[in-house]
């Protein structure tokens, strides 16, 4: 079972010592705009996301209106008696001035995610790529942190270099069209990677690349961070939350949390390459014959 | 009878002069999800817990990468009909060694290789779905939260201690100040455990810990500040 978004802010707000809404609904919720009655509103104001339900009715609403026993808001879904209704909000603050925001929780998250992904690749796709009659250059795929090998119906493209290219044939940008048999990304622009030679026709590529995350993230999405990993990005987060100015500063837990996330990092590099061992390409480029 | 975490909770509150039926100050769902957390880790630095699993895996008929299979992190073991293993590969390898491998098929591939943490690779590819037993690093728990406390400790005895010093250690951290700084030793002496217990992780290529992997964070002493 995936941890979701929400049960890492969850963790985060414990730590801050901070009310979360965890509670049920009072009376089944029907769709459209709905003033619903909790067992609590601790955690709940205007503007809070808030989780309702589980399994396929389970939405994200947005409370669009308060009183000291109710909240409105707008759902897709029906809901019974007894509805679980759930999300840390971080409302210490409010009203005078929220502390931290659920926005602003996950942005971080979307954040440390990526950069634990970039130091660690855990995570690679197997994706295609359509390559077009004389077109040489293509963008990266927008889920990808680094391309490893691409392949054309199983021959793989050897990964050159431009140096490489003109200390083989200085004229190799006007060589005839051809199926391309070597693939490079220097030069050629951010996240764009180059075939040559030029396609005398369209080839469909096979691209293995290790995957990035989201640049946005919902409170019920899973991470791409496999679970056992999920908690170096609870003290990555934890780093920029004490680290921040504000009422919350903690200079000394902010170090402690960066500690934390970066021996993590280790752990799992050390991991990657010591159980997995999954050497997808060489680091260094291929030489032209 | 094997350990529960709700057996490891008990002690855990009792590190934190908690009432174990009663707690006031710490939750059940913040004891129970830093003993999970401490699992977790455990799992990443020694390899374990390690499952031959009991259910076969099928390989999907002509297709190289196949999906891992849930609960498992990183694959150590594939065996084909009649268990006899396969041999464990890389795609570099492959390339190096038989070009343009991605083309072949036979009746039953002899070669695997782990393709990140969330697939797996084949070759060659079977002309027919083959089952094969897998042997994989585990998650520790797969049931999602809140948890019960019922969840198995999959882990032997040896790891008891360490799994309480670190649950205990990351519960005190939101008392922050000295009372968290006074819990360090206790995340010392887990990792120190999980150090030596890498020592049993035979035959799991180089993963072993140090800790030379990084120095405490050096921490401002609260009563000297003026």
């Amino acid at each position: 079972m995936s941890l979701i978004a929400n049960d890492l802010l969850t963790e985060i707000s414990l730590a801050l010592i901070d009310d979360f809404v965890y509670t049920t609904a009072s009376a089944p919720i029907g769709t459209g705009v709905q003033t619903v009655t909790p067992l609590s509103m601790t955690g709940i104001y205007i503007g809070a996301l808030l989780i309702v339900g589980a399994g396929t009715t389970r939405e994200i609403v947005t409370v669009t209106a308060v009183t000291a026993t109710t909240f409105t808001a707008t759902f897709v879904n029906t809901h019974p008696l007894g509805e679980l209704i759930q999300a840390a909000t971080f409302a210490a603050g409010l009203p005078d001035y929220q502390l931290f925001t659920q926005a602003e929780m996950l942005s971080y998250m979307a954040v440390i995610q990526n950069d634990f992904l970039v130091k660690t690749r855990p995570v690679y796709v197997v994706g295609s790529a359509s390559i077009q009659t004389s077109k040489t250059v293509y963008d990266y795929p927008s889920d990808a942190i680094r391309i490893e090998r691409i392949d054309i119906a199983g021959t793989k493209l050897r990964n050159v270099s431009t140096p490489s290219l003109d200390w083989a044939n200085l004229s190799w940008q006007q060589s005839a069209a051809a199926q391309p048999d070597s693939w490079y990304t220097d030069k050629t622009g951010a996240k764009k990677y180059a075939v040559t030679p030029s396609p005398n026709v369209g080839y469909t590529a096979t691209l293995m690349y290790s995957q990035s995350g989201p640049d946005t993230i919902a409170l019920t999405d899973t991470l791409l961070v496999p679970d056992p990993m999920a908690h170096y990005i609870k003290y990555g987060m934890m780093a920029v939350i004490f680290g921040k100015d504000g009422e919350q500063r903690d200079v000394d837990r902010a170090q402690y949390c960066g500690y934390r996330y970066d021996l993590g990092v280790k752990i799992v590099q050390v991991f990657m390459e010591g159980v997995v061992a999954a050497e997808i390409a060489s680091e260094t480029r291929e030489m032209l014959a | 009878m094997p350990l529960t975490i709700a057996d490891l909770e008990a002690g855990v509150l009792d590190l934190l002069e908690e009432s174990r039926t009663a707690p006031k100050f710490w939750t059940t769902y913040e004891t129970r999800t830093a003993i999970v957390e401490a699992m977790n880790e455990a799992t990443l630095i020694t390899g374990e817990p390690e499952v031959r699993s009991n259910q076969p895996f099928t390989i999907t008929a002509n297709t190289t990468f196949q999906n891992m299979p849930d609960g498992a992190i990183a694959l150590v073991r594939v065996e084909g009909p009649n268990n006899v293993p396969l041999f464990k590969t890389s795609v570099l390898a492959l390339d190096r060694s038989f070009p343009g491998w991605q083309n072949t098929t036979d009746t039953a591939p002899g070669f695997w290789f782990p393709y990140g943490l969330t697939k797996w690779g084949v070759y060659p590819q079977a002309t027919a779905d083959v089952n094969c037993v897998l042997t994989y690093i585990a998650f520790p728990v797969t049931t999602a939260r809140p948890y019960t406390g019922g969840e198995a400790v999959p882990f032997q005895v040896e790891y008891e201690e360490g799994l309480r010093e670190y649950a205990q250690h990351t519960c005190r951290f939101k008392e922050a100040g000295l009372d968290f700084q006074q819990s360090f030793p206790a995340y010392r002496k887990f990792l120190s455990s999980m150090q030596e217990l890498t020592r049993f992780a035979i035959r799991k290529g180089a993963l072993r810990f140090t800790l030379d992997a990084g120095t405490m964070a050096k921490i401002t002493d609260v009563k000297g500040v003026s």
